[in-house]
């Protein structure tokens, strides 16, 4: 699931990022469907046109940083 | 300000952990005409630990079988690099009704203990968490 979503994003980030950095994408296959300001209004948008439907959102950044954890039960 | 306070005997060996209900969240719900009040069999009662090592909020998997994700991360853990878990937007309601209506919260396999969510920085960044240490108790206030 979100494969496709994911691909989506790697190739247009380059674009992305001229125009949108630092706001909220919503992908669903193969295309942007907007950019937003809040992530909450991107999760929004995307339940109002998707109806329940897995969409990809994202924070657009130059560098796109793991989340770390220092708890060692995790994934061990 | 809305908050609770929990005692746990031996806090040092058990840790700041706090019973939470996890649903979906408000926004979720209320796009999909899902009646809060009526979602009793959406409420997943977890053991939650506050965890100031993690980054975001994670959940174990198999907790979000009927939400479908919002995206997906790489995560970093001791043992692993650039893992790519899916993400899923929640509600997190602590003691005392402190909720949070929407937080996007990672999902990834938390083994070898009793633990089904690790509270991290995105909900703290929000919150005063006071840890008394020598009362064995904590406080989280929003």
């Amino acid at each position: 699931m979100l494969e496709t979503e994911t691909k989506t994003f790697e190739d247009r980030l380059p674009e992305l990022i001229k125009t949108d950095v630092g706001k909220f994408v919503l992908i669903k296959d193969d295309k942007v469907v907007g950019t937003y300001s809040a992530i909450q209004d991107a999760l929004k948008d995307g339940y109002e046109k998707f109806k329940g439907q897995a969409f990809f959102v994202r924070q657009i950044v130059p560098v796109q940083q793991p989340l770390n954890f220092a708890n060692n039960h995790l994934l061990s | 300000m809305p908050s609770f306070t929990q005692r746990i005997q031996n806090l040092q060996q058990i840790g700041p952990v706090v019973e939470i209900l996890l649903t979906p969240s408000v926004p979720y719900m209320q796009s999909m005409g899902i009646n809060i009040a009526t979602i009793k069999d959406r409420v997943v009662k977890v053991l939650a630990m506050i965890d100031i090592g993690a980054t975001g909020t994670v959940i174990s998997k198999g907790i979000t079988e009927r939400i479908n994700p919002v995206g997906t991360i790489l995560i970093n853990t001791p043992s692993h690099t650039d893992v790519s878990c899916y993400q899923f937007d929640a509600q997190i309601v602590f003691p005392n009704n402190v909720a949070i209506p929407s937080i996007v919260v990672t999902e990834a396999p938390l083994q070898g203990q009793h633990i089904q969510c690790l509270i991290g920085r995105d909900v703290l960044q929000h919150s005063v968490f006071i840890y008394t240490g020598y009362d064995n108790s904590f406080t989280l206030s929003f």
